[in-house]
């Protein structure tokens, strides 16, 4: 019981490890190649099927634009991306890094009740209006 | 994707919450805890990848604070297993997209139009 539990754990472990070391690796990349000029970086499925742009669109030359503190650009590039990052990050704190726990009314206001629709408004409303 | 969001509206047919419009805390009876909605990793999905997926993520989230919300608890803990299936579903195909690019730009196989949309336009750029 104790044992797989252990193991568990282990691999858990494991694969945060894994993940932030992708994401460092990542976000090198990201700052040291250009997505805007470098034609290695995926193109968007939907774009590229559609021509429109998805919610999602832009996100990688923004993350660029971030990594050199050219906030104007990211925003120009992918303003819901920009405004979601600290949100995410809020989440995760909030979620796995026991913020939570030690400041519930923080996490009532910002992933209370409403907080997943106001979401799904913004991301829709962001991807008809992107594209008007 | 907007009749999903009107069937996850309020419904007033169901039985009346335990606890009506109160933030829980303020009384506390005994729901059972929030299931995880899955909301920011489906966040991460829509923008930094994986489209249409992640949306369905989102509108799952929005399912599962409804119906736990309107005391309908199991409901809440079916829609939280789908908004986590569905965030995952999005992290794999965007994986699984990532890697079939790089295997197709390490060959030099990469369809022509995705060439030409590449040379053609420079601003396309994403994922």
């Amino acid at each position: 019981m104790f044992r797989v539990r252990e193991v568990k754990n282990h691999i858990k472990t494991g694969m945060s490890a894994a993940g932030m070391l992708l994401l460092v690796v990542a976000l090198s990349l990201f700052y040291a190649f250009d997505p805007a000029t470098d034609p290695f970086f995926p193109l968007c499925p939907f774009r590229a099927v559609t021509g429109l742009e998805c919610p999602g669109c832009g996100s990688q030359r923004a993350i660029h634009s971030l990594l050199h503190l050219q906030v104007g650009d990211a925003l120009a590039y992918n303003a819901l991306m920009v405004v979601a990052l600290p949100y995410i990050l809020l989440g995760i704190w909030l979620e796995r890094l026991g913020g939570g726990r030690r400041y519930p009314r923080l996490q009532r206001f910002f992933f209370g009740r409403w907080s997943a629709l106001v979401v799904l408004m913004l991301v829709l409303i962001y991807w008809v209006i992107r594209n008007l | 994707m907007e009749d999903q969001l009107s069937h996850s509206e309020w419904n007033p047919t169901s039985t009346p919450p335990p606890i009506p419009s109160s933030e829980p805390g303020e009384r506390d009876d005994i729901p059972p805890l929030k299931p995880n909605n899955w909301l920011w990793q489906s966040i991460v999905a829509t923008v930094l990848c994986c489209l249409p997926f992640g949306i369905v993520g989102i509108v799952y989230a929005v399912k599962v604070d409804s119906l736990y919300y309107n005391g309908k608890y199991e409901a809440a803990a079916q829609a939280a297993g789908k908004a986590k299936l569905w965030a995952l579903i999005a992290f794999g195909a965007g994986l699984l997209y990532l890697i079939i690019w790089g295997i197709l730009f390490a060959t030099g196989l990469l369809p022509d139009t995705m060439e030409q949309i590449i040379e053609n336009n420079a601003s396309g750029y994403n994922f």
